[in-house]
C-alpha cells in the first residue's frame, strides 16, 4: 500500500485522501472520554515499565529491620511485613498484571479469530465441528475450571507461572470471540465482493487475508482491548485466591491478597489499597479505549 | 451477427437449489432456478436476458460463470467444457470471463482503495508486478472508465453509486475479458446515470470486442443495448430472438404481455396497460405442462398436460409454446 495522504492536483487543488483507518482515528480523537482513557492507560503503562528500572531494587530485596513502615520520603508507600518497598512492588506488580493481560488477550485473539474465521469461511461440516467444540469450551464453568487447572499447574516453576496463568485465561476466553468472528464472516461471505473475488479467480489465502480479515479487524481489536481488561481482572482474582502468580513475584492480585490478613487490612492500608486503585484505573481506562474504538469503527456513528 | 464465431454454448443447463440442506439428489424437492436452458452466444454480441424477479436470470448468469456449481447440463466456453475444469484451470479461465454486479455498494470491498481494487486481479494473475507499469495501466483503465486517475487512493465509501459502478466495471475489464455477464448493472442507478454507464459499456465492447450477457428487468434498457433478447419465465427460456423480431413480433404469450406492458411516453397513445393475470407460481411446485398455463389467456387443455418443446419457428427465433406461430 502506498502512503499518499495528500495529493495536489496540477491546478493546485488539494485532495484529502481518507482511508478507513485514518477516519477511525479521527473519530477516536474527537471522543474525549476515549482519549482520556488512552492517556491514563499510557501513563500507567509507561510508569509501570520505567518506575521499577529507576528505583533499581531487586524483587528479592528485603529488610527485616524495617517492616510495616508507614509511607515516608524513603518508602513512598511504606514497606510490607518483610520490609519490602510497596511502591516498587506496586509498579512491578502492574508490569506483571498488564503483561498477563496482554498475553491472555493475544492468545484469545489468535485462537478465536482462527477458529471463527475457518468455521465461517469453509462452513458446512468444518463449521459444525468447530462450533460444537467451541460450545463445549464455552460451557465450561469459568472460575472452577481456572481454579482446578491452576491448582494442577502448581508444579510449574515460579518464573513460568505467569505464562501458565495467561495461557489458561486465554484458552478459556476464546469461544466468545470465535463466535463473533464466525458470525461476521458468514455475513461478509455472502456479500457480492466475495463473489467478485471468486469470479476474479483469487486464491483462498487472498480471500481470507485481504478481503475478509480486514473487515473483521475492528471487531477483533475491540474484543482484544476489552478481553485484556477482563484478563487483568481474572488474573487479579486468581492471585487474590492464591492460585495465580506466586510470591515473591508481585502482581496487583497478590498485593491485594494481603488484605486477607485483618491486621494488614486494618492497620496498613497502603500495602493493599494502591494495587486495587491501580487495577481499577487500568481496567476502566482500557474499557474506555475499547468502547472508543468500537464507536470509531462504527460507520453508523454520528460523529 | 450469427455469422461470427460462437464464444459460448449453453446446453441444457440446470441449477436446482435443494430445500433440504446438502447436495441436490434426483427427485428431491428443490427450487428449480435454472431449468434446462440452451442457447449460444457469439463473439462481440450482446444477449439481453429479461424476466420477472425470481425467474432465475441472475442464477443463470452465475451458473454460466460457475460461481454456482451446475446441477446438470454443460457450458462450453470456446468449445471447452468449463464444468470439467479443476480449480487451477478455472482460475486461469477467469481472466477471460467476468461479471459486473448489480449492487455497486456491496460489490466493492470497503477496506480497499480503488488502486488496490483494480490492481489486485492483475497481480493475482501475474499479468503485472508492482511498479510503475502497473500504476500506468491502472490509471489508464480508470481513465477509460471515466474515473479521474487522482481518485485512485480513495475508498469506495467516498464515491457515488454511479462512480462505484464504474469502479466495478473497471475491475471486471482489468483482465481484458472476452465475455462478461452483466447482472443488472444499471438497475440500482438513477436514470441519468444509467445511460452513462450503458454508453460506457458499449464503448468498451466496441474497443475490445467483448461479448455481453446483459441481465435486466427493464425492457427498454435491454432493447437499447442488445442484439438478441431472451425472455425467461420460472427458470426456463420461453423465447429467444433478434431484438427487432422479438419486439415487433413476439410469439410467446408471456413475451407479448411483457411488451404490451412497457409504458408508452405519449399521453395520447396511452391505453389501459394490460397486466398479466395472477402471480408468478413458486418454482418449487412448478405447474404441470407449460409453466405459463395458469396465467396464459390462450391456454388450452394440451398446455396443462404436455410441456411444450423449445423449438425454432423461424431462423434464430426460438419459442417454447405449443401455439407459437399460430397467433394472429
Amino acid at each position: 500500500m502506498k502512503k499518499k495522504q495528500n495529493i495536489i492536483l496540477e491546478n493546485g487543488e488539494h485532495i484529502d485522501v481518507v482511508g478507513p483507518w485514518t477516519l477511525a482515528w479521527r473519530r477516536f480523537k474527537a471522543n474525549r472520554i476515549a482519549m482520556a482513557g488512552l492517556i491514563i492507560f499510557l501513563v500507567i503503562l509507561v510508569s509501570v515499565i520505567l518506575v521499577p528500572i529507576i528505583l533499581g531494587i531487586d524483587v528479592n530485596d528485603y529488610d527485616l529491620s524495617s517492616t510495616n513502615l508507614a509511607p515516608s520520603a524513603q518508602h513512598l508507600l511504606g514497606t510490607d511485613k518483610q520490609g519490602r518497598d510497596v511502591f516498587f512492588r506496586l509498579f512491578l506488580g502492574g508490569r506483571i498484571s498488564i503483561f498477563v493481560g496482554v498475553l491472555a488477550a493475544a492468545f484469545t485473539v489468535i485462537l478465536g479469530s482462527i477458529v471463527g474465521g475457518v468455521a465461517g469461511f469453509y462452513g458446512g461440516r468444518i463449521d459444525n465441528l468447530l462450533m460444537r467444540f467451541t460450545e463445549v469450551v464455552y460451557s465450561l464453568p469459568f472460575i472452577p475450571m481456572i481454579l482446578a487447572v491452576s491448582f494442577i499447574m502448581l508444579w510449574v516453576p515460579q518464573e513460568q507461572k505467569l505464562l501458565v496463568v495467561a495461557l489458561i485465561i486465554g484458552a478459556l476466553s476464546w469461544p466468545g470471540l470465535a463466535r463473533l468472528v464466525r458470525g461476521q464472516i458468514l455475513t461478509l461471505r455472502e456479500q457480492e465482493f466475495m463473489q467478485a473475488c471468486e469470479a476474479l479467480g483469487f486464491s483462498d489465502f487472498s480471500k481470507i487475508f485481504k478481503h475478509l480479515m480486514p473487515n473483521v479487524f475492528s471487531l477483533i481489536i475491540v474484543n482484544a482491548t476489552l478481553g485484556m481488561a477482563s484478563a487483568i481482572l481474572t488474573e487479579a482474582g486468581l492471585s487474590f485466591l492464591g492460585m495465580g502468580v506466586q510470591a515473591p513475584t508481585p502482581s496487583w492480585g497478590n498485593l491485594m491478597n494481603l488484605a486477607r490478613e485483618s491486621q494488614i487490612f486494618l492497620n496498613y492500608p497502603w500495602q493493599w489499597a494502591p494495587a486495587g486503585i491501580m487495577c481499577l484505573l487500568t481496567v476502566v481506562s482500557i474499557n474506555l479505549i475499547g468502547e472508543g474504538i468500537r464507536d470509531a469503527f462504527d460507520p453508523k456513528a454520528l460523529r | 451477427m450469427p455469422e461470427s464465431k460462437k464464444i459460448l454454448e449453453v446446453k441444457n443447463l440446470k441449477k436446482y437449489f435443494p430445500i433440504k440442506k446438502g447436495k441436490y439428489k434426483e427427485g428431491q424437492p428443490a427450487v428449480k432456478a435454472v431449468d434446462d436452458i440452451t442457447f449460444d452466444l457469439y463473439e462481440g454480441e450482446t444477449l439481453g436476458l429479461v424476466g420477472e424477479s425470481g425467474c432465475g436470470k441472475s442464477t443463470l448468469g452465475r451458473t454460466i460463470l460457475r460461481l454456482y456449481e451446475p446441477t446438470g447440463g454443460r457450458v462450453l466456453f470456446r468449445e471447452e467444457d468449463i464444468s470439467k475444469k479443476n480449480k487451477k484451470e478455472m482460475r486461469k479461465l477467469r481472466e477471460d470471463m467476468q461479471i459486473i454486479f448489480q449492487d455497486p455498494y456491496s460489490s466493492l470491498n470497503p477496506r480497499m482503495n480503488v488502486f488496490n481494487i483494480l490492481a489486485e486481479p492483475l497481480l493475482a494473475h501475474g499479468i503485472f508486478k508492482r511498479g510503475p507499469e502497473l500504476e500506468a495501466y491502472v490509471k489508464d483503465l480508470m481513465d477509460r472508465c471515466g474515473l479521474p486517475s487522482y481518485y485512485c487512493y480513495r475508498y469506495p465509501h467516498q464515491f457515488s453509486g454511479g462512480q462505484r459502478q464504474r469502479i466495478g466495471i473497471a475491475r471486471s475489464l482489468a483482465l481484458n475479458p472476452s465475455f462478461v455477464v452483466c447482472d443488472e448493472p444499471v438497475s440500482a442507478l438513477d436514470v441519468s446515470i444509467q445511460s452513462q454507464i450503458i454508453n460506457l459499456m458499449k464503448d468498451m465492447q466496441e474497443e475490445k470486442k467483448i461479448s455481453y450477457i446483459f441481465i435486466s428487468h427493464d425492457l427498454s434498457v435491454v432493447k437499447h443495448i442488445s442484439d438478441r433478447v431472451g425472455v425467461m419465465y420460472l427458470g426456463s427460456m420461453v423465447e429467444l430472438a433478434d431484438k427487432e423480431v422479438l419486439y415487433q413480433n413476439p410469439q410467446h404469450p408471456y413475451t407479448k404481455a411483457l411488451i404490451a406492458a412497457i409504458p408508452i411516453p405519449d399521453p395520447k397513445k396511452r391505453k389501459e396497460l394490460s397486466v398479466i393475470q395472477g402471480e408468478i407460481p413458486s418454482n418449487v411446485n412448478i405447474p404441470s405442462g407449460c409453466k405459463f398455463h395458469p396465467r396464459c389467456p390462450f391456454a388450452k387443455d394440451i398446455c396443462k398436460q404436455k410441456e411444450p418443446a423449445y423449438r425454432e419457428i423461424q431462423k434464430n427465433h426460438f419459442v417454447r409454446c405449443h401455439f407459437a406461430g399460430e397467433f394472429e
